[in-house]
This record gives structure tokens, sequence and C-alpha cells, in this order.
């Protein structure tokens, strides 16, 4: 992912935070506050085809967690290690039990 | 070898978690700082999709004619509540105080007027525009234009400040319902309502019932409206009963709160 990309990228998901934090907070799904932001998290990571716990992918989604923890209520670092121990069950779970093709580094 | 690549493996793993641990725990050291110039950096654009937010949320509930006429209705409905409640509150006292030395309900308080720019996800959780240069001290109860008990500030930085709603699990404070002479607490359930509990099962509290807050435990100032009993439930085996309310403001349309500096 060259620097471009990966700038207009993170502008993008700071913007998300942004409306998630002060237009969407306006709007309920069944009584709760979606969390879009972090969802976008979660698919990056399950979307991860490498193989390695540091990989370049969870690099980029710890830094958008690092975003997630300053517009929330929570401790600093919250989502950062939500975002990491999420992120090393799902590679264990998908190179030792599950097979799916996207999940797979080609 | 595969047993040496293997360890080496582990080690690097275990020096990444680590460093990751360190920085986790450095930037925790530095929150305020970080939080502070984010939202400066961000407040402008905030601003901009709270009011759009407010906007977009009364489109979407009301047409405009009927919403403009409740929200004044509601308005004045709420004004009339507080001063009811302030009516009460300073008709015990006088009784109470009957040493004319002129000690009644302060009603004055020093203000601060200050903008919502954004919301937590939990709910319970609001950000202004507001801190600690501008005087905004942690634990300083904020209400809203209707007079109505929204919270209290939770962190200061220093342009900004985290409100803690009346709505958040953590949130309790010692409440009353004035004339009835009946306190207890209100707590957040965690979903945008609160709940009066502690009372006990032999005192008759009725539907529309105004709460307001009370003297005791000095979280907050006394007399300010909390919101009106929705449901009473009462069970044989407990000995209190547990109280709905309606809190007296809705997060939802608020843009422009007040903070309390001084009481």
């Amino acid at each position: 992912m060259n620097i471009l990309k990966l700038s207009a990228f993170l502008l993008l998901f700071y913007f998300l935070v942004l409306i998630q934090a002060s237009f969407l907070s306006h709007f309920y799904i069944f009584k709760y506050f979606s969390n879009f932001a972090f969802l976008a998290v979660l698919a990056m990571i399950f979307l991860d085809k490498d193989k390695k716990i540091f990989s370049k992918k969870l690099l980029i989604a710890l830094f958008f967690s690092f975003i997630l923890d300053i517009y929330s209520s929570g401790f600093f670092g919250f989502y950062i290690i939500i975002t990491f121990l999420l992120s090393v069950i799902f590679k264990k779970f998908f190179n030792n039990y599950v097979r799916i093709d996207f999940a797979q580094k080609s | 070898m595969n047993l040496h690549k293997k360890n080496r493996k582990i080690i690097k793993t275990i020096g990444a978690v680590f460093i990751l641990a360190l920085i986790i725990l450095g930037l925790n050291f530095f929150k305020k700082e970080i939080r502070n110039s984010f939202y400066y950096i961000s407040s402008p654009f905030q601003s901009f999709f709270w009011t759009i937010g407010n906007k977009a949320s009364d489109f979407l509930a009301n047409s405009d004619k009927i919403k403009k006429e409740s929200v004044e209705i509601l308005a004045k409905y709420n004004l009339l509540l507080s001063e009811t409640a302030d009516l009460k509150e300073v008709e015990k006292e006088n009784a109470q105080l009957k040493q004319a030395l002129n000690i009644g309900l302060q009603k004055d308080f020093k203000l601060v007027f200050s903008n919502i720019i954004g919301k937590d996800v939990s709910g319970g959780y609001i950000l202004i525009d507001k801190g600690e240069k501008d005087g905004i001290k942690k634990n300083m109860p904020i209400i809203s234009s209707e007079k109505a008990i929204m919270g209290k500030v939770y962190e200061v930085y220093n342009n900004f400040s985290k409100v803690m709603l009346i709505f958040d699990k953590k949130s309790s404070f010692d409440a009353v319902i004035p004339g009835k002479d009946i306190s207890g607490i209100i707590k957040g359930d965690g979903e945008q309502k609160i709940i009066f509990d502690l009372i006990p099962r032999d005192k008759d509290v009725a539907r529309e019932d105004i709460i307001s807050t009370s003297a005791i435990g000095g979280i907050f100032p006394p007399g300010i409206l909390v919101g009106r009993v929705l449901n009473v439930r009462k069970s044989d085996v407990d000995p209190f009963q547990t109280i709905e309310v309606e809190p007296a403001f809705n997060i939802a349309k608020q843009e422009k709160v007040f903070i309390i500096k001084e009481y």
C-alpha cells in the first residue's frame, strides 16, 4: 500500500470516527449507538491474509484503534488491546482450524 | 535448527508485545495532552457534524411546524417543572428555618455556557468545548438550557471537557421528591434511562411526580430538576421500590449546556 493511499485511508477513517462521535450519535439502532469505526477495524483484521502476528494490516488497525481510543471514554489503550487480541485469535483460528479462501494467504 | 527459529520467533513476539505495552503505558501518561490536541483539531468538524445531526434527527422525528411547537411546549413545561421543584424546596426550607436569617434555596449560580461537540458510543459521555483554561474543574455540575441536571464534568483537558451524563452506569447521586419528603438515589442504567432507587416500599410515589436533586452528598446543588416518575416497580420480597424516571432533557436535541462553576 503506497503512502498516498495509506494517508487517504487514514484520513477517511479519522473522519468516520468524527462522524460517529458527532453525527451518528444522534441515532440509535435497537437502543444502542453504532460503533461502525470499530467494525471497520474488525473487518480489517478479519480479512488480513498475512500469517505473521505483526503484519502491516495489523499495524494500521492498531493505529486506527489508537484514534478510537482518543474519542472514547474508556482507558487509553482499550481498543488497541482488543484489536491486538482479536487479531491474534483470528489468525490462530484461521491458521489451525479453518480454511476459508479469502482468509488464506494465496 | 527449527527449534532455534521457533525460539527466535517467540522472543520476537514477546518483545513486540512488551513494546506495545510500553507504548500504551506511555500514552496513558500523556492522554490528556494527546486528547486535547486531537479535540482542538477536530472540534470545528465535530461542531458542524453535531449541528447537522441535531437537524437530521429532528427532521426524521417530526415535521418542522409540529416540532417547533412541541419543542417550545416541552421547554416551557420543563421550566415550569423546574420552578415547581424549586418552590416546593423553598417552602420546605422556610418551614424549617423560621429564624429570619433569610437563608433560602440558592438560585444564583455562576454559569459558563458551552457547546456539545461529540458523544461517546457508550452513550454515557459527551464532549464540550470548555476546559481548564475556561476555569472548568472536575465534578462541576452540568445543566441543560431548561435547567435540568445533565451530569458532571468527568475529565478536564486544556480546551475541552468530558461530561459524564446521569445515564451512565457509574453515575449516582441523591435526589428527592419535593413536597413528599421522599429521598433516594438516582442511578444511571447505561441505556439512556435513570432509576430512582432505595425508596422504601411504604412511600407513596405516583406517576408524573417531579424529582429534583438533593443537598445530601453535595454532588449537585439542591433543587435542580432531574425528571418525572415514569413507572413504579414494587416487589413483595424487596424492602425498596424501584422507580423508572424520565430525564428532563433529551441529549439528542441538546446543542448547548451550562456548567455551574459556583453555587
